[in-house]
């Protein structure tokens, strides 16, 4: 059928350096629009399943994209046609995903989600106790507590890593780059565990804050380091040269020309490496304890934090502590993207700055 | 700054140290072969504290099971990811090159757990119908039999959530090492008439492979180690290794074995899932040097 439509167009005048012409457009048309119609209508009438429709949709789709390439570029249109078809799927399959994470943690999230939500803390609350008590305020603060921690710690051993690399340009330097690429590999779980072996399991530390973030540390270390190694990279050699020509001593260099020119990069592998350890659950489980009560020291008694307090409601069996389970993750979705996209406006402003 | 340089060393061997040290009075007590092969564990306690017979650890099952599922995310995930790379990388315009890169580190960013609950609400009903249909029309393939009747908790809906997490990752190396294919090559490919698959084939991804491979480790080393998402929709079974039937509700993973445990463990049990814990870091490990060994091998200026 889509053969005959494009042998009844008119003979057109052919524009070679025009990249679209009429045909293209038009065989894109029907080769993305008869399949699912198709589809949709088997579906509708209900002859068969919806998965069996759907499977069915993507052998069409797929054979539509080669046919659609046949006709356009003859035989070495083929694979073009059927490569462009999966993409679409591709791309598909992704912003299927992306949008349903995000639709189900907000159509769930919101329900629970009130300002006391965010302020108060869970300490009188049962899993059955209604909605509108209550709250995560305890686990906000836990959060800020353990990931600053963590920051204040790996924040300059990571820099101090990256300067090390970038500007220490000894032999040892491929092995911390690896040792660093092996470090950002340690799963999350392990993390945990290790602080557990070495801090709790030993008697040496109750379970508390300080543990969760030495744990965060361990995942956040690697990040920092190689997001400051490749911005320190970004410094242009003629800065050190100018600073050593000068009489500067290396140190003096890192310290007086390296490091302020990198600043806001610097301050984007922070932000990124809040961003990785933010929404970390398992090293906290084997950490921090969890509490429902407000607790802001650190190091005596277990702490909350939001992906801990997520982790245990969501086990529970009742709808109102499900509920703010499902609000906790909008929270924590909600600070994950504000780091995020402060990392990003940062080092956008970077690059314009650059040119 | 040396020593901060080499503060990354000094983690790593102390990890090593101590889950091999906090670990061998189970690894003892059961017997570094048994530990390493047997599939049962049990540690035989009864809700009121009494031990009637010896326990067992063995983590074959949850191993191969945390394999058997990293496995179907790469199998998922790899394609998806390479298309999505191709798609930026040649085909998409400046402004969708720009839009779609910050969609998929904003995906990389999203918090393990959201995806949890994610898989939970969403997935698994979906999972669920999929995994009965594969059962239903393909089920005289091995590997979608499904004798239990229930399509819940299998490695196939675990692998879907994994695939997922492993896209942006596999994505962002791959993109970047097909972009820096030497742009004349390109242009070479297609002055002599090399349409766009012509042009991947023969020019592009031989120039990335090697890449794409590191891309590849690096995504199966995050999927062998990811905890919760797993946790919730996986069906943790002991006793036997489930080689191969992917939608049948009998799944093993380490890093959720060891979630699931651990609190209400014993002290014998702590020290067999640390056992658990140090054989998934020997096998990240390994993952991710094969990863930056291949890279390094080829991008010398890295």
């Amino acid at each position: 059928m889509s053969t005959a439509l494009i042998e009844n167009q008119t003979p057109s005048a052919q524009r070679p350096w025009r990249k679209k012409s009429r045909n293209d457009v038009l065989i894109v048309v029907v080769a993305s629009t008869l399949p699912a119609l198709f589809c949709f209508t088997i579906y509708q009438i209900g002859i068969l399943s919806p998965v069996i429709s759907g499977m069915l949709f993507v052998i069409l789709q797929i054979a539509a994209g080669a046919i659609a390439g046949t006709i356009h570029r003859g035989r070495r249109g083929l694979a073009d046609g059927v490569l462009i078809a999966s993409i679409g799927f591709a791309l598909a399959f992704i912003g299927t995903v992306m949008s349903s994470v995000i639709w189900s943690v907000l159509t769930k999230g919101l329900e629970a989600l009130k300002w006391q939500f965010i302020i108060q803390n869970n300490e009188y609350i049962t899993p059955t106790s209604p909605l509108g008590y209550g709250g995560i305020g305890h686990a906000v603060l836990g959060t800020l507590i353990i990931v600053g921690i963590a920051t204040i710690i790996s924040v300059p051993i990571g820099i101090a890593t990256a300067v090390y690399i970038t500007e220490v340009r000894g032999r040892s330097r491929v092995l911390v780059q690896g040792l660093v690429q092996a470090m950002s590999g340690v799963p999350s779980v392990v993390a945990g565990l290790f602080i557990f072996a070495t801090l709790i399991f030993t008697g040496v530390f109750e379970f508390n804050g300080l543990m969760g973030a030495l744990a965060y540390t361990i995942l956040m270390l690697p990040t920092v380091a190689r997001t400051a190694e490749e911005v320190l990279r970004l410094v242009p050699e003629d800065l050190r040269s100018a600073a050593l020509a000068l009489g500067a001593s290396r140190a003096r260099v890192v310290s007086m020309v390296v490091l302020p020119t990198a600043k806001s990069g610097l301050v984007t592998a922070m932000l990124l490496g809040i961003a990785r350890v933010v929404g970390e659950t398992a090293p906290l489980v084997f950490t921090i304890f969890g509490s429902a009560k407000t607790n802001i020291n650190p190091v005596e008694g277990p702490m909350a934090a939001i992906p801990l307090y997520i982790f245990n409601g969501v086990r529970q069996p009742f709808a109102p502590e499900q509920a703010r389970a499902y609000s906790a993750a909008l929270v924590l979705l909600f600070l994950v993207i504000v780091f995020f996209t402060l990392a990003r406006v940062l080092s956008s402003d970077r690059r314009k700055g650059k040119k | 700054m040396t020593a901060a340089a080499f503060f990354s060393l000094i983690v790593l061997s102390l990890i090593a140290f101590f889950l091999v040290y906090q670990s061998l009075p189970a690894i003892r007590d059961q017997g570094l072969i048994n530990f390493l092969t047997g599939t049962e564990w049990d540690s035989k306690t009864t809700s009121d504290g009494t031990t009637t017979e010896d326990p067992v650890f063995g983590v074959a099952a949850m191993l191969w099971g945390t394999i058997l599922i990293a496995i179907i995310a790469i199998v998922i995930g790899l394609p998806v990811s390479l298309g999505i790379a191709v798609f930026i990388v040649f085909i998409a315009s400046a402004r969708l090159a720009t839009l779609l890169r910050n969609t998929i580190d904003f995906l990389a960013a999203i918090p393990s757990i959201v995806f949890g609950l994610w898989a939970i609400s969403a997935l698994t009903p979906v999972g669920k119908q999929w995994g009965e249909w594969l059962t239903n029309s393909l089920g005289f393939i091995p590997i979608f039999e499904n004798n239990l009747g229930i399509w819940v908790g299998t490695p196939f809906i675990a692998g879907i959530v994994l695939a997922v997490m492993v896209t942006p990752i596999i994505t962002s190396v791959s993109r970047e090492v097909l972009g820096r294919t030497p742009p004349e090559l390109i242009n070479a490919s297609q002055a002599l008439g090399g349409t766009l698959w012509p042009t991947l084939r023969y020019v592009a991804f031989p120039f990335a492979k090697s890449g794409i491979v590191a891309a590849t480790m690096l995504g199966l080393g995050r999927a062998l180690g990811e905890t919760v998402a797993v946790f919730y929709v996986l069906n943790l079974t002991y006793g036997k290794i489930n080689w191969y039937q992917i939608v049948s509700p009998d799944g093993g993973s380490i890093a959720s074995l060891i979630v699931a445990k651990f609190s209400e463990a014993d002290p014998l049990e702590i020290s067999a899932l640390l056992g658990g814990g140090m054989v998934l870091f020997i096998i990240t490990l390994i993952v991710n040097a094969i990863s930056t060994t291949i890279a390094r091998s080829t991008v010398k200026d890295m």
